[in-house]
């Protein structure tokens, strides 16, 4: 099967020829000198990481009394960001590897850092359940080890589920990411001038040496892997979710969570990529990689995540007063008018009504309009996943025992810990790893330059 | 190797020699001097040794000789009863005190004192926590330091002698009530003809009635209607538990037996007894007067004296209730004037008892329980002016706290105590008390005062049953009880509180002495003491009261429902306690109406809880914070006492302040328990109030349609809904029937819930469930009155750790049971329900499916467990739970090796670390107990009968081991249900269908919390059942 003839010349801009994009991406990690810019955004997210770190040993001195949560509220931040961060984690996932299998060619210029960025947010989501814990000490009861008890995790659990989902994930998010990675390292290799980085970059490229055993077994692994990554990031929602939908609390209790939720990472995942994407093609000059097709695309993908989730918030409500359960309904008007009515109007108005603007093709080429519509959405999205934890729990069955959540400076801490840490990595990413995948950006080269078509064999697309 | 393994244990040395050519890595265990076991018997001795040396207290000062066997008292593992006698107020309350290794850890009360029936109530439950508290005195001062106690009684013997006949020495003591102690008093009154002896106790007043000092002593199992006159009959007076015993027995509506007793309360604020009323009236302090005079009128009791016509409301009222009383009968009523009341309203309601024909039946008098004659503190401030004291000796008690300030006590004592010029002191003054408090500061001595758990005593009961105090384990400190201290001032050499009280009741008793003192050590009752019935005496002439116009504003003072009158204020269980109907804990608070806090308010707005108010009487100021209390009388402000102490304890004080408001401040010679108000006025601060259920808006349609549901305006406000919409949030959690629907309908429960569906078919198939011993709980919400007694029982039962104020405040208290609290109705006169609720130990219980570690399970007796060692605190289970009973340890709040109250540990139950769920577990160590018990003893009989040679013998045998089994598994009770003084809290084995808990699921009243959940609760409720009178609501419409 060939690919749409006119996608790649959409895709790239004319005139990005083998050596140009060769000498582009090596060039970003070989010659290019220590920017000022970079290693000050580089200290304020290693001060954002030590925040972190300080308030991990802070946390696990005091224990996790020191969060905001009560009785009736025991889950707080910790909960609702690890949901927000396996969500933008499975952003990245979506564009790697959904729409690899998908044929998609306009996700090779961005694939690469949008599975740094998969792996970044899902070790900072990993980190959330493990602090999350009483008593962390003993975390590996979570784990099914074989132990002299004979005592086993309890199975029915989504929180085990959750575990091995999250472990999963990890995995297999890792496996792409580097094996992707291969190829690019060994050019390196070849192009660096040093001793030093040639011994490295000689070492993690695996001896790869591009012959045609090399690529074969290449693409079957990189397909398997993408083939696998997908039911996996489907089913890393959908745990997720389940950790509310077999609750006995309304508005959680509810079948619709696993599609809500991965519709809403979908939507919060995409948008994280995009406004990575673009301060990244303005600072690197990487327009002729990331075109303004990828916006347009990448809008179109937001919008469309961004109409599920609208969805659902209606068909939630629809449900809960359709459905006459006293307490739904109660709980539905505390979500219109109760004390936490700040995020469902929030989440509304950043979900639902502003991403409508990517109706207009002109609103989504617009990187600066894309840009803020991208904070937008992260922010609803953040208040979303806060939405759906709190104001269930702060207000349950019984009355006496309702209470109140506001989130203590340690909870702030560790939260914007977790973007320090973020950001660090992923401004690591950009100075010492290819940002773009030049090997799968000179396959589509091939059908831009000259209009002529790779061996079937050597295309992603075609492979399998 | 060739020889036998039998010479292994013989030292052979051709053996040892093979051995280690075999072994050689073995060798050196044989060969060392110090083997791995020798090494390990070592450490075991020595750590023994150590334990040993850390038990240094409980050994007597004298010649001790070691038992060869242990005492059949201590037997490891195992809990050992002994009566005793708590002292509360100067009065005795029999307890069973439960020892464990030698300490005492857990109170329960004695079934078979007139004072308890069983029951007990927050202060008994609480007092086993005080003895280990590190903040009490641990040795004698002088001038604060350290002097020993000798020199005081050598001071003093030398000063007596040189006194003529004791006069310049005075005795200032609390209520007495002990035999002995006021056997020394009459002694040292003998010997020192001038000495003095003065009482002040700030839960008596002295006012009387009647022209003989008397006690009214109630039976309320006669009384069909009963009427309360700002009496808190349930839990405030002296005979409380006894009374709220007979009163729940009377209203324990079944099946078999469906009457209850009606209540009547006129009150000013909502108590206990006033939760639990058929008819409840908020009346201000003068309406109160007015009321009692317009039921006299209304029943033709010739009032005493000349009085205020009273208005027409209470006239109407009045009325009603008279002709409930009368249609009663004679003798079968009783009217009931409370402690705080003045006078008059005991004359009158005296008055009308006799009226009623209920003197003897109903109400009896007895003599005074509490010693008399003696002078009051006025009379001993006048001689401390004067200059007439020269000793003065304080025996118990806090009077530079707790005298009204208008008194001039503690100006008068600390002029007394002062050192002259040359640095000397002049006068002797001495205060003994258990901890070092606002009088010890005052005086130049200090001696500590052992804890009544550490004492040899007695006291009388209110009715006036003797009963002997017998110490748990020997004093922690250096302390003495009182008896011993007059001991030494009547000059006896120290000879310990067992040989004073032998020496008192030997002189007193008949026959074989010590046969007598084992028998009334072990019954805790001293037999035949109980004081004789007297005819009522004639009522003091009262003056006439003129009609003076009432006060704008009036305040009450009444004791603190958790701390009392400031005695307990440094128990962390009792300051953690969330008091009833308001759940603040670790403060007062001032209560208002709504109508005041309505007309308080700055700019039309309403005042929310923790506004400052600042009160104005006769000069003197107070500021506080304000708690809305719902069924406030209007115009009626509430001020608890207890708090605002400076000396005494750690928890005390709060962030360099004191905690909460001093009311003592406010308090007059005259005006004891209310006064008016001469400004009250929001001052604009605000503080947080740490209550435990601020966050709970109470919106409730019990089972009365139509009626708005009672919600704090603070509530409504941060939620920002409507209370129409709030009273969605409905969950029919409370039932509650009137004994005329009760009665006429035995299907009442389904129009109660007409929407609750029917549990829903399951998916899944029941998990076997062993047959045998199915537990569960029944909660009757009719015998509840509030009084919190099982949660304190809880917390000592169950090492339940304390939070502290920041962390109620974040809503992590730890109470494995809690009272709900709901209102309906109007805001000025809600009704009042009290839910007890612990876990429900469901059948499916949504907490165990959640937990990823399986460290919350189901056992096959039907009890919902939790394994601390495996929880990893994911909390899943509490979100889980629909009840929200599980408490987490979100920091380490048992820090058990800093504080010595951690002595007071129940060892059957672990102590559980941060970052652990917790829950009620129906007290499976109790469980685990009595299901040792019982199958060791069913076990032995089934022997028998396999071994027997009839069939008819073996039948016999095997019926008795089968009866023998359940009347084991009768007699277990939980922590909270042998607490309980009205019984409200039914335990046991639901396969048994004869158990009364089987029986009680069976009332049709029986229902469970959020039936549709299909949770199948364990724990159930019987709906509230209430008598209101058929004629009130139409007198209340007309």
């Amino acid at each position: 099967m060939s690919a749409s003839p006119s996608m790649p010349a959409v895709v790239l801009a004319p005139g990005t020829t083998r050596e140009k994009i060769l000498d582009k991406v090596a060039g970003l990690v070989l010659h290019r000198p220590v920017n000022l810019i970079w290693l000050a955004a580089l200290t304020m997210a290693a001060g954002g990481g030590a925040v972190l770190t300080l308030s991990i040993a802070y946390l696990f001195y005091q224990g996790t009394g020191v969060w905001g949560i009560n009785q009736p509220v025991a889950w707080g931040f910790a909960i609702s960001n690890y949901v927000f961060w396996v969500a933008i984690a499975m952003g990245g996932t979506f564009i790697s590897s959904g729409l690899l299998l998908a044929r998609q060619h306009w996700r090779t210029s961005i694939n690469r850092f949008a599975e740094t960025m998969t792996l970044l947010a899902a070790l900072n989501a990993g980190l959330y359940p493990a602090l999350h814990l009483g008593s962390p000490w003993v975390f590996y009861y979570l784990f099914p080890y074989p132990n002299s008890m004979a005592l086993w995790p309890q199975f029915r659990s989504p929180l085990i589920w959750d575990v091995v989902a999250i472990g999963l994930y990890l995995s297999v998010s890792v496996s792409l990411w580097y094996v992707g990675l291969i190829p690019d390292l060994a050019m390196l290799r070849d192009r660096a001038t040093d001793r030093r980085r040639k011994l490295i970059f000689g070492f993690f490229a695996l001896g790869w040496r591009g012959s045609s055993r090399h690529w074969k077994r290449y693409q079957v692994t990189y397909l398997l892997l993408a083939g696998l990554t997908v039911p996996v990031v489907f089913s890393v929602h959908s745990v997720t979710a389940a950790d509310f939908a077999t609750t006995l609390l309304p508005w959680w209790h509810e079948t619709i969570l696993p599609p809500y939720f991965i519709a809403g990472a979908v939507f919060s995942g995409v948008a994280m990529a995009v406004l990575l994407a673009i301060p990244m093609r303005a600072i690197y000059g990487l327009h002729d990689y990331i075109t303004d097709a990828h916006l347009n695309a990448a809008g179109k993908l937001i919008l469309t995540g961004g109409l599920l989730v609208t969805y659902t918030y209606g068909a939630e409500v629809w449900a809960s007063w359709y459905g006459g359960d006293l307490y739904e309904w109660f709980q539905t008007k505390s979500y219109f008018a109760g004390p936490y009515a700040w995020c469902w109007w929030v989440a509304v108005v950043c979900n639902g009504i502003v991403p409508q603007l990517l109706w207009f093709p002109r609103v989504r080429r617009n990187s600066f309009l894309m840009c803020v519509i991208c904070i937008d959405i992260l922010i609803g999205m953040w208040t979303e996943r806060f939405m759906i934890l709190v104001p269930v729990l702060q207000k349950g069955h019984l009355p006496s025992l309702w209470g109140f959540y506001i989130p203590t400076l340690i909870d702030w801490s560790t939260f914007i810990g977790t973007i320090g840490f973020f950001a660090f990595g992923f401004l690591l990413f950009l100075r010492y790893l290819p940002i773009l995948s030049s090997s799968e950006l000179m396959e589509l080269s091939h059908v831009t330059d000259a209009g002529r078509h790779l061996p079937t064999e050597f295309s992603p697309a075609h492979a399998g | 190797l060739t020889k036998s393994s039998l010479q292994l244990p013989a030292d052979d040395v051709a053996f040892r020699a093979a051995l280690s050519a075999e072994f050689p890595e073995e060798a050196a265990v044989w060969d060392d001097a110090v083997s791995r076991r020798n090494f390990l018997r070592l450490m075991g001795a020595s750590l023994a040794l150590a334990g040993l040396a850390g038990c240094g207290r409980s050994a007597p000062p004298a010649e001790i000789v070691p038992a060869v066997k242990d005492s059949p008292e201590t037997q490891p593992g195992r809990p050992t009863f002994f009566s005793s006698t708590m002292p509360f107020n100067g009065f005795g309350r029999g307890v069973l005190v439960v020892s464990r290794e030698g300490r005492p850890i857990k109170i329960e009360g004695n079934p078979d004192h007139p004072a308890s029936l069983g029951g007990t109530d927050v202060f008994m439950q609480a007092s086993v926590l005080d003895l280990y508290d590190p903040d009490r005195s641990k040795s004698a001062t002088e001038a604060g330091l350290s002097a020993p106690i000798s020199k005081l009684h050598a001071g003093l013997s030398a000063r007596l002698s040189r006194l003529p006949g004791g006069r310049g020495l005075a005795l200032l003591t609390r209520n007495v009530t002990s035999p002995t102690v006021t056997g020394q008093l009459a002694q040292i009154r003998k010997k020192f003809p001038g000495a003095k002896w003065h009482v002040h106790d700030p839960m008596t007043d002295t006012a009387q009635a009647f022209v003989d000092p008397v006690d009214a002593v109630y039976d309320l199992t006669r009384a069909s209607v009963i009427v309360s006159l700002d009496c808190d009959f349930l839990f405030a007076e002296q005979g409380s538990l006894r009374y709220a015993r007979q009163f729940s027995d009377a209203r324990r509506v079944r099946q078999d037996m469906p009457t209850m007793n009606r209540l009547y309360v006129a009150e000013s604020t909502l108590t206990m007894t006033g939760s639990v009323a058929d008819h409840r009236i908020p009346l201000d302090p003068a309406g109160i007067l007015e009321f009692v005079e317009a039921l006299a009128n209304a029943l033709g009791v010739e009032t005493p004296a000349a009085s205020p016509t009273p208005g027409e409301p209470a006239r109407r009222w009045a009325s009603m209730i008279a002709d409930d009383l009368h249609r009663a009968g004679s003798g079968t009523t009783l009217v009931m004037p409370g402690l705080w009341q003045p006078p008059r309203v005991h004359a009158l309601a005296h008055a009308v008892n006799r009226k009623l024909g209920n003197i003897g039946k109903t109400v009896n008098f007895i003599d005074p329980v509490a010693a008399q004659g003696a002078a009051s503190l006025a009379e001993l401030v006048t001689d401390l002016r004067a200059g007439s004291v020269d000793t003065l000796l304080i025996l118990d008690g806090n009077p530079v706290y707790d005298a009204p300030p208008d008194s001039g006590f503690a100006e008068a004592l600390a002029a007394l105590t002062r050192k002259t010029s040359d640095g000397d002191y002049t006068a002797l003054t001495a205060h003994l008390g258990t901890h070092a408090n606002e009088t010890t500061f005052a005086c130049r001595w200090h001696v500590p005062m052992a804890h009544w758990l550490e004492s040899w005593g007695d006291a009388r009961a209110f009715d006036g049953t003797a009963s002997l105090t017998q110490p748990l384990v020997a004093p922690l400190y250096d302390g003495v009880t009182i008896a011993e201290f007059l001991d030494g001032v009547l000059g006896h050499p120290p000879r310990g509180g067992l040989a004073i009280l032998r020496e008192y009741w030997k002189q007193r008793v008949h026959g074989d002495f010590d046969a007598w003192w084992l028998k009334t050590l072990q019954d805790g009752v001293v037999a035949g003491t109980t004081s004789k019935p007297r005819p009522m005496p004639e009522l003091s002439p009262l003056p006439s009261v003129a009609a003076s116009p009432a006060p704008a504003h009036s305040v009450i003072f009444r004791p603190d429902p958790s701390i009392w009158m400031g005695e307990f204020a440094n128990n962390p269980w009792l300051q953690e306690l969330p008091k009833p109907f308001t759940k603040l804990t670790w403060d007062n608070a001032i209560g208002i109406g709504i109508g005041l806090a309505k007309s308080l308010g700055n700019n039309g707005e309403v005042l929310k809880d923790g506004d400052e108010l600042r009160i104005t009487i006769d000069g003197q100021t107070l500021a506080g914070p304000a708690i809305l209390l719902p069924g406030q009388a209007e115009n009626v402000v509430l001020l608890s006492m207890g708090y605002g102490r400076e000396q005494g304890g750690s928890l005390l004080i709060e962030d360099g302040q004191t905690r909460g408001y001093n009311a003592n401040t406010l308090r007059t010679t005259a005006h004891r328990w209310s006064a008016a108000i001469s400004k009250i006025e929001a001052t604009g601060k605000t503080t947080t109030l740490a209550t435990a259920q601020n966050h709970h808006a109470m919106a409730v349609e019990a089972g009365v349609p139509g009626i708005e549901p009672f919600l704090k305006p603070d509530v409504v406000a941060k939620l920002g809904m409507s209370v129409e919409e709030l009273s969605l949030s409905n969950r029919k959690l409370i039932r509650a029937v009137t004994l005329q629907q009760y009665q006429a309908d035995t299907h009442f429960m389904d129009k109660l819930a007409p929407d609750e569906k029917p549990p829903l078919l399951s998916l899944f198939k029941e998990l076997p469930r062993s047959a045998d011993l199915q537990w569960g709980m029944v909660i009757d919400t009719t015998a509840c009155i509030g009084c919190n007694a099982c949660v304190i029982a809880c917390q000592a039962e169950n090492n339940i750790p304390v939070v502290g104020k920041s962390e109620v405040i974040n809503q992590r208290e730890m109470h494995w049971i809690r009272i709900d609290s709901y209102f309906d109705g109007s805001v000025e006169a809600p009704e009042v329900y009290h839910q007890p609720v612990p876990c429900m130990h469901c059948e499916d219980a949504p907490c165990e499916v959640v937990c990823p570690v399986g460290a919350t399970t189901h056992s096959p007796e039907g009890l919902n467990e939790m394994t601390y060692n495996r929880c990893v605190g994911t909390r899943f289970c509490s979100n889980n739970c629909p009840y929200k009973v599980r408490r987490f340890n979100f920091l380490l709040y048992s820090d058990y090796q800093k504080d010595n109250r951690s002595l007071q540990y129940n060892p059957d139950v672990s102590v559980r670390n941060r970052g652990v769920m917790e829950k009620c577990t129906y007290c499976v160590q109790r469980i685990d107990r009595t299901r040792i018990q019982m199958q060791r003893e069913v076990v032995q009989l089934r022997e028998l009968a396999a071994a027997a040679t009839t069939n008819a013998e073996r039948q016999r045998l095997n019926a008795l081991a089968d009866e023998t089994g359940k009347q084991v598994v009768d007699h277990l009770e939980t922590a909270c249900q042998q607490s309980c003084p009205t019984r409200a809290i039914t335990f046991g084995n639901i396969a048994d269908p004869r158990a009364a808990v089987s029986k009680a699921k069976a009332e049709p009243a029986n229902y469970t919390l959020l039936r549709n959940l299909t949770t199948k609760p364990r724990t159930s409720y019987l709906a509230r059942v209430t008598n209101p009178s058929s004629t009130w609501a139409e007198g209340h419409s007309a």
